[in-house]
């Protein structure tokens, strides 16, 4: 049976602008995505694309002008299917006059957690986001990354099945990113799918195994990040392998040498390669490490958007 | 119902930790008692006057807790405190009867020890006795928050931040004198008639009041909010939230 | 979401026509408790008139002390204050009676204007003090105080006195004070005076008085409460004075023949248990022969019971010898 997406819109678009006499400015453009249960999906686009839009709609926060959309196999409007969802927001504000575990403890309540749930899962969220010790402080006096860290207690406060997170990385120091990514990483694990929007690419990278590319609210590409990014060749690592170096070098594009007796290979994608060098690598455990060589993301990105805004510009000027 | 409850705890909390609302009711209670000191420049008439200020104090205490709601909504709504909790499993309308059932808790505690401040007031002063007719009218005064609660959540979704208040004054002001209008669907229909609630002077003047007719006030005003209420969450609910 | 709008807009309409349906019952419940609550005024003090009022009072004090009397160039200024007092708390009872005094001799009319609205007043409806001081202002001519000898502002109507008299009376269930009833019988007894007789006025009080006592005995000798308390009293000393009158100078004259014969009918009809003295009215004991008083010979009558034919000196309800009563239409008896 095929499995439900967990996120699923069919030609969703926004319009914002409902008075006559004002503009009206297409926010979002026909967009037909599917995430798949278990993903880490990151979305990408530049200022502007719509991918905040695309998030509130998902939460149901605005109306689209038309399209549908569903979460969990359920329409967005409907509230009961929330409780599996947890949201992190852009730039996330809260009460300034409640502490973190009140804080923590009213969205415990709002999820329909029993006392006994709650009384067990708040101080875990705060341990698990290292915010324990904060427990106590009045959120007024939190910097942003305490907050952040605070928005991500909330959001993973009901072990939600779909976590969505608006930019999370954004206005993070290097701790905070490292950080974030291990939580996007162990709630991964333990079944969550996570949709997420940004613009660090290189941690987009890390970490997503999907990815769509949004521009001028138009979905340029989707799909998982491995047949999105043509590879770069598989590179095979050696220790203690100098008698193996020989047998490989005159296929490998290319060789160096990291240390006494360590080296890595770089070798052309093909099925024969490919299997060759797994069964070199079962054979030799532990002596043999085989990685896959990516394009970068940042370059697949910018050549996409490029394309998208030539094509558009192109289009402007035959006009 | 327990999301409800969730909110209306929250907001609630959230004004009655303030000590500045302490220092007000004190406030009031100090202006309350200094009207014992106008007997000669009222030719004895500080009684009435002690207790006349009390009521109207209090009836200003419940506006201006109600009103509160025409800036906390708005603000929490731009702030994006509110997107935090509807994106729980919190419907919109269930959003508005939580703020709207915890800001009536917070005008019944605050007119509810003005209430009681002012009777003690009056009665180490005064040996005339009023004690019933007294807790009936206060109670006419927290019962006529449940229209204007309605009215100012009516005002925070409906108009701009700035605007919102401004609104909500004019029409509860009006609200106050629609009883000139003698057509009935008006009443129940645009706004309240603030006067059912307006029995004051019978305090002064020892006329009683039946138990019925604070009853019916009380459906009044609940049928009235219910009405706001419900067209309210419409509004509410078609809108976007930033 | 379309079902949840649809179930909000039912549930909306429900309770707009719940509303609708109570404001007017309510409302005329309120007007039931409170009937003077539309004398209120309308301007928009957000139903806030009572301590509008009490302010508005503390101004017109501070304002009354600045003045040193109240007189054509400032009447108009006091009554519009005291116009507007009255709009916001039209049950202020001290604002008839001691603020309208301060204007009752500049503006005597606009003064009995407003006491007449007061008496009006549900509220006040068992207040007697308001109508009878409305009805002590019409029972003189009031005159301007720079002017006291030129005509009157406003005349006397002893019509009208005695109609807020009887007003106040009718509001004391049954224990007027004294001045007030005098007030009474003395307006009526004016009003009711016709001719130019100098004893026109005694002959109206007695008639009044006479009156009165016929419309309290009812057939069947149930007694109706007058409104005038101890009217057997009153008719005494009102036909003691009637035949001994004086006129407005304090000069004795002498009764007429009509306001004797007056005084005779009312001695037998009223006092016929009582063996008054034809000259000066005072009681003597049954069997004196000369009044104790002023020596006048006394008439004596004796009747006869219809029951057992006793004779029966003086005359009573009811026999003293068989307890029955006397009849309605009782005959003298010749006096022997």
């Amino acid at each position: 049976m095929e499995e439900v997406p967990v996120i699923k819109t069919e030609s969703l678009s926004k319009r914002y602008g409902v008075l006559f006499w004002k503009k009206k400015n297409l926010s979002l453009d026909q967009l037909s995505i599917t995430v798949p249960r278990g993903a880490v999906f990151g979305f990408l686009g530049p200022n502007g694309a719509g991918k905040t839009t695309t998030i509130k709609l998902l939460m149901d926060l605005i109306h689209p002008t038309s399209g549908s959309a569903e979460v969990l196999g359920k329409p967005v409007w409907d509230p009961s299917v929330r409780r599996r969802i947890g949201f992190l927001p852009d730039a996330p504000a809260f009460n300034g006059l409640m502490t973190a575990s009140e804080f923590l403890n009213v969205c415990a309540k709002l999820l329909k957690m029993s006392k006994a749930e709650r009384k067990k899962r708040v101080p875990e969220v705060l341990e698990t986001v290292r915010m324990t010790a904060s427990a106590d402080d009045k959120l007024g006096g939190f910097s942003r990354g305490m907050l952040q860290r605070i928005g991500v207690a909330q959001a993973i406060l009901n072990k939600p099945d779909l976590l969505i997170l608006d930019e999370p990385l954004l206005g993070l120091d290097p701790y905070g990113r490292q950080e974030l990514k291990r939580i996007i990483r162990e709630q991964n694990k333990l079944g969550t799918t996570v949709f997420f929007s940004s613009h660090i690419l290189a941690d987009v990278q890390e970490i997503c195994d999907h990815a769509a590319i949004l521009n001028r609210g138009r979905l340029l590409c989707s799909g998982k990040l491995g047949d999105l990014l043509g590879s770069q060749g598989i590179s095979v690592r050696l220790t203690d392998g100098d008698d193996l170096v020989r047998d490989l070098l005159p296929e490998a594009k290319e060789c160096q040498k990291k240390g006494p007796h360590e080296w890595e290979l770089t070798f052309e994608k093909t099925p024969d390669s490919e299997k060759r060098l797994q069964e070199l690598k079962e054979k030799h455990a532990g002596k043999v490490e085989v990685v896959e060589q990516w394009e970068s993301l940042e370059d697949f990105f910018f050549e996409k958007i490029e394309q998208d805004n030539g094509g558009e510009a192109g289009k402007e000027a035959k006009e | 119902m327990k999301e409800v409850w969730t909110i209306a705890e929250n907001a609630c909390k959230n004004i009655l930790k303030l000590k500045v609302v302490y220092f007000l009711v004190a406030c009031v209670l100090i202006l309350v008692g200094s009207m014992y000191r106008y007997n000669e420049i009222s030719l004895n008439r500080h009684r009435e006057l002690l207790l006349d200020m009390s009521l109207l104090l209090n009836q200003v205490a419940a506006i201006l807790s109600v009103l509160s709601l025409t800036f906390d909504i708005p603000r929490e709504l731009r702030e994006g405190i509110a997107a935090t909790f509807l994106t729980k499993s919190l419907g919109r309308m269930k959003y508005l009867w939580g703020k709207v059932l915890g800001i009536y808790a917070v005008a019944c505690v605050v007119c509810t020890l003005i209430a009681i401040g002012s009777y003690i007031i009056y009665a180490s002063c005064f040996p005339e006795p009023i004690f019933l007719i007294y807790v009936k009218i206060q109670l006419l005064i927290i019962l006529s928050a449940i229209p204007m609660t309605s009215i100012c959540t009516f005002c925070a979704v409906s108009f701009p931040e700035m605007a919102a208040p401004i609104i909500a004054l004019m029409a509860v002001w009006f609200s106050s004198l629609t009883h000139r209008l003698k057509i009935p669907v008006l009443n129940g229909g645009i706004l309240p008639d603030l006067d059912l609630f307006n029995m004051k002077e019978h305090v002064i003047y020892q006329v009683d009041l039946p138990w019925s007719y604070i009853l019916g006030t009380a459906l009044y005003g609940v049928a009235f909010a219910v009405f706001v209420m419900m067209l309210s969450g419409i509004i509410f609910r078609l809108r976007d939230i930033k | 979401m379309k079902k949840e709008i649809i179930v909000s807009l039912i549930i909306m309409i429900a309770a707009l026509v719940a509303a609708a349906a109570l404001a007017p019952v309510l409302q005329a419940k309120q007007r039931e408790i409170n009937p003077d609550k539309d004398k209120l005024s309308s301007a928009p003090v957000g139903g806030m008139h009572k301590v509008v009022a009490d302010w508005e009072w503390m101004g017109f004090i501070n304002y009354l002390g600045n003045l040193q009397t109240v007189d054509e160039s400032n009447v108009k200024e006091v009554t519009a204050r005291l116009e507007r007092l009255v709009r916001l708390d039209p049950k202020f009872e001290r604002l008839y009676l001691d603020g309208l005094s301060f204007i009752q001799h500049a503006d005597p009319k606009k003064t009995v204007d407003m006491l007449d609205s007061a008496c009006r007043l549900d509220y006040l409806r068992n207040n007697w003090k308001i109508p009878f001081f409305t009805g002590f202002i019409y029972s003189r001519n009031t005159y301007d105080i720079k002017d006291q000898n030129g005509p009157p502002l406003m005349s006397a109507d002893h019509a009208k006195a005695a109609e807020y008299f009887r007003m106040a009376l009718e509001r004391t269930n049954g224990s007027p004070e004294n001045h007030l009833v005098s007030s009474y019988i003395r307006e009526v007894a004016k009003a009711e005076a016709t001719g130019t007789a100098p004893d026109r006025e005694y002959l109206a009080r007695l008639r009044f008085l006479r009156r009165e006592w016929a419309q309290s005995q009812q057939a069947g000798g149930m007694e109706q409460p007058s409104l005038i308390p101890d009217l057997k009293d009153r008719l005494r000393t009102a036909m003691q004075d009637a035949l001994h009158p004086h006129d407005i100078y304090g000069r004795d004259f002498d009764p007429s023949p009509e306001l004797r014969e007056l005084a005779d009918k009312i001695r037998q009809e009223v006092f016929y248990d009582e063996n008054l003295c034809s000259k000066c009215l005072h009681p003597a004991k049954p069997g004196s022969k000369f009044c104790t008083t002023c020596g006048e010979k006394l008439s004596n009558p004796t009747f006869t019971c219809p029951h057992c034919s006793a004779a029966v000196e003086g005359r009573y309800m009811f026999c003293p010898h068989c307890g029955k009563p006397f009849s309605d239409t009782r005959k003298d008896d010749k006096a022997k």
